[in-house]
């Protein structure tokens, strides 16, 4: 098991935004976690990055305990993850931002790296060149030297799962990242995702275009009011009974 | 080419005192390099890092008071003065900084400004060290050898050499994946946290490194002047070095030089004025802020953007 | 200790605190009204030290005009401080606010040092008389003055909050402006009474210190600290706190020089402003949720 949540709750003041989740994540998988706005995806997103720590339960990455980690920590160990609304520094060209996601893999210290030394030079030399190849996967490798300010949302969705993936993590975690994006850009995003188990990255992708969701990923776990309704293939979640009136039944009146 | 203007700008700075004459303009450099030194601190801190301080004077102070209390109560030579006055007060600044540096916005500003007005208060009542409101005099100059950096000539080469090694250090720096950790940490600590980067230790260092790079200043400036007293070392100084860089422009070093510049020869060109810079100074904030929020550099880009347009205009008016 | 000396401290205490809360006030004031902390604060209340000194020292005004005049004078750069620099970056970042803030603060100043030089100015007591002595502790008539017109005006601004129309709008826009502005309130004429509210008060507390401390034109910035204290300690965003919080910063002070030589006091305070901030930054009594000074740069 990649990725293992057990028993998560999430309480605001009095309000339960997780309550007694609990899921696994296979190695080399595309899971997906869906529910209506407001079902706590984005809450559990950040108890597995570390940005929110657990009421109660616990998360695990290859059989370690992480939740109580800073979402540093959880970087560190190999936890990539883009946000709703999406944080990039704009004062960045796109390949500097792209290189930022590298920033674990850079040896030498600040002096090192200042005066250009041996290991920092040559590990700034890979990831630039990690960098450039993320962005060349990602369909932005024509704007690199661009700063990243004027670049519009869908690019911006794209520029940060290109910085996430410069990190080389073994878990990537990607919040709605096709909400804003047009036809064309999804497709893009789908084929872009579809690669990342070859190369050993497990996805974990909240989303709420379902058609996006059912021809991508092959487990799915729904939400709602903060507890699991249920997990299965997409097939067994479309034939759900729970899902199709809380979720689906909703969302298609 | 390049290396060429290198060279160019390396005589220039070779002969310029010759050409001079003055020592009053040189000494004037002098105060510069100073300031220099102290406002790359601030911009790597505020324009890079984007963590206000309008406490530096208080580490300005302590660098002062560190090495000239170590070359006349010690007699320990000022050339080592200088490293302890870099290591205290970036001593001070990392203990305090992960705590202090953990609030923001106006709570950062406040609570900076207040450590810069308490470490004041004990350079003023702190009597028996530092001598109260009548300082440190006869302070020695730094000396290497033999060779006593005691005129306005020598402590120029000497001040701008250091201010220009430390613009280097601090440009290869924020180009370094170090820097892009600090700029993406001003832009979004969120983002920061996600790839990795330890944006408490972050700040903190570099709160460090700007607290240690204003006490090299205040060891130069104390040397230097040869004497020292609390009122070099107030709120008004840290205010006016942000707002120093503030008209240079934040985001960018050069800004931080512009700045720092302007602070030291205002003063001098509105001295008819009396005190009057401070007005020019206040305005020159307020109006920059209002039309252009990186200062002059931001100014400079925007002429340059629309010069280059214009060019390109006329070139393609001419194809045509 | 016994208890005259006890009281002696807690006049004085008390009558640093009112100051304080004064201030403290003032930052609340502009600060509900538009999420901007005002770093020029504490030159509102040097102007009215050093205006209130000039008219009745140097032109001999009757006392009431001259603090009259003062205050209103002063409420008028509130006002230009808001149209001619804070209203230009409504929208800026918070470090626009703290830079040009700072700005105005760095011209008022340099302003008031042409003009009355750097020398420390005073004006006599309201009411002339000696000290008086309750239960063997000494107090000033002009300390009685500053509790008791702290105590009046805020008690005032309370009302005027509570049951004025006027208040009421200004109290609608510091809960939900976007809320107020839609109901038909006019948010920027709100704004402007604020600063000018802000700097009237700011100019009160100059007047009613000055007779006990002397005003001179550096002397803002400790003062506009000391109240931000005042507010932070209590709480952002609530009236009420800054005047707890200011009373508590007073008598904290006022027991500081008790064990220390009193050129640590302002020390002590700033001191406490840092530990509580750091420790607990809503504030002691757990202020409004902070709004634009928690965001991102």
């Amino acid at each position: 098991m990649k990725l293992a949540i057990e028993d998560i709750g999430v309480r605001f003041g009095g309000l339960w935004a997780n309550r007694n989740v609990s899921f696994g994540v296979q190695e080399g998988s595309i899971s997906a976690l869906i529910g209506p706005n407001g079902a706590g995806k984005t809450t559990l997103f950040n108890v597995v990055s570390g940005f929110q720590a657990p009421t109660q339960g616990k998360v695990s990455l290859d059989g370690e305990v992480i939740s109580g980690l800073r979402p540093e920590k959880v970087a560190l160990r190999g936890i990539g993850r883009t946000f709703q609304l999406p944080e990039i520094c704009h004062d960045l060209t796109l390949l500097e931002n792209v290189m930022v996601g590298a920033y674990r893999h850079i040896r030498g210290g600040i002096f090192g790296q200042m005066l250009g030394l041996g290991p920092a030079a040559k590990t700034e030399r890979e990831a630039r060149e990690s960098a450039e190849s993320e962005l060349e996967r990602a369909g932005l490798a024509k704007q690199r030297n661009q700063s990243a300010r004027a670049l519009p949302l869908g690019q911006v969705r794209l520029l940060e799962i290109a910085r996430a993936l410069a990190s080389q993590p073994s878990l990537l975690l990607l919040d709605e990242s096709a909400s804003g994006l047009n036809a064309r850009e999804v497709e893009n995003l789908a084929h872009l995702i579809r690669q990342l188990p070859a190369r050993g990255v497990t996805v974990l992708l909240i989303e709420h275009n379902v058609r996006f969701v059912m021809q991508l990923a092959e487990q799915i776990a729904v939400l709602d009011h903060g507890q699991l309704l249920s997990v299965g293939t997409p097939a067994e979640i479309r034939n759900d009974e729970s899902v199709i009136t809380a979720y689906l039944g909703r969302r298609h009146h | 080419m390049q290396r060429s203007l290198v060279a160019l700008l390396m005589l220039a700075w070779l002969i310029l005192p010759g050409l001079l004459g003055s020592n009053s303009t040189l000494s004037l450099l002098v105060f510069a390099a100073i300031n220099l030194v102290q406002v790359i601190g601030l911009s790597l801190l505020f324009g890079f890092a984007g963590q206000i301080s309008l406490g530096q004077a208080g580490f300005y102070g302590i660098g002062a008071y560190v090495s000239s209390l170590l070359a006349t109560r010690l007699g320990v030579p000022p050339a080592l003065g200088i490293i302890a006055a870099a290591l205290a007060p970036a001593f001070l600044a990392y203990l305090i900084g992960r705590p202090i540096l953990r609030l923001r916005g106006y709570y950062l500003a406040m609570v900076t400004a207040g450590t810069g007005l308490i470490l004041h208060t004990v350079f003023v009542e702190w009597g028996g060290l530092t001598g109260g409101y009548s300082g440190v005099a006869g302070i020695p100059p730094i000396a290497v050898g033999s060779f006593a950096f005691d005129t306005p000539r020598s402590m120029f080469y000497l001040t701008t050499g250091f201010a220009i090694l430390i613009l280097f250090l601090a440009h290869r720096m924020v180009k370094s994946s170090y820097g892009r950790a600090m700029r993406t940490t001003r832009e979004s600590e969120a983002a920061a946290r996600s790839v990795g980067i330890d944006v408490s230790r972050l700040k903190t260092e570099v709160f460090a490194v700007s607290a240690g790079l204003s006490g090299i200043a205040g060891a130069l400036y104390a040397h230097y002047i040869g004497y020292i007293s609390p009122e070099t070392f107030t709120i008004d100084t840290s205010i006016n070095l942000l707002l120093a860089l503030v008209i240079g422009g934040v985001g960018s070093l050069w800004g931080g030089a512009i700045g720092a510049v302007l602070l030291t020869f205002l003063p001098e060109w509105l001295h008819q004025l009396q005190n009057a810079y401070g007005i020019v100074f206040g305005a020159l904030v307020i109006v920059l802020l209002t039309i252009e929020p990186d200062g002059i550099v931001g100014i400079v880009k925007r002429l340059a953007e629309t010069w280059r347009r214009r060019g390109n205009q006329k070139l393609d008016e001419r194809t045509v | 200790m016994d208890a005259a000396q006890l009281l002696q401290f807690a006049i004085s205490g008390l009558t640093v605190g009112a100051i304080y809360a004064l201030v403290g006030l003032g930052f609340n004031l502009i600060f509900n009204a538009t999420d901007v902390i005002n770093f020029a604060q504490g030159e509102f209340v040097m102007l009215g030290g050093i205006l209130a000194s000039i008219a009745i020292g140097q032109w001999h005004w009757p006392m009431w005009l001259a603090i009259l005049t003062t205050i209103a004078a002063v409420g008028l750069v509130g006002a230009l401080v808001d149209f001619g620099a804070v209203s230009r970056v409504r929208r800026g970042s918070v470090m626009t606010i703290v830079m040009i803030t700072l700005g105005v603060s760095v011209m008022i100043k340099t302003a008031a040092l042409l003009w009355v030089g750097p020398n420390p100015l005073y004006f006599d007591p309201f009411t002339a008389g000696p000290p008086l002595r309750i239960f063997g502790a000494v107090v000033q008539l002009q300390a009685l003055w500053v509790i008791g017109t702290g105590a009046v005006v805020m008690a005032g601004l309370g009302l005027f909050f509570s049951r004025s129309a006027l208040g009421r709008e200004m109290l609608a826009c510091a809960i939900d402006r976007e809320a107020a502005y839609l109901m038909g309130i006019d948010v920027r004429r709100m704004v402007r009474i604020s600063f000018v509210l802000s700097a009237a008060l700011g100019a009160l507390a100059g007047v009613l210190i000055t007779p006990l401390t002397n005003a001179t034109y550096d002397q803002g910035f400790t003062l506009a600290l000391k109240g931000f204290a005042a507010s932070a300690l209590g709480g952002f965003g609530r009236s009420g706190s800054a005047i707890v919080g200011g009373l508590a910063l007073g008598l904290i002070e006022a027991a500081s020089v008790v064990v220390m030589p009193s050129g640590w006091k302002d020390s002590v305070a700033l001191l406490v402003l840092i530990l509580v901030l750091v420790v607990k930054p809503s504030g002691l009594l757990g202020g409004r949720a902070e709004r634009r000074h928690t965001q991102a740069l």
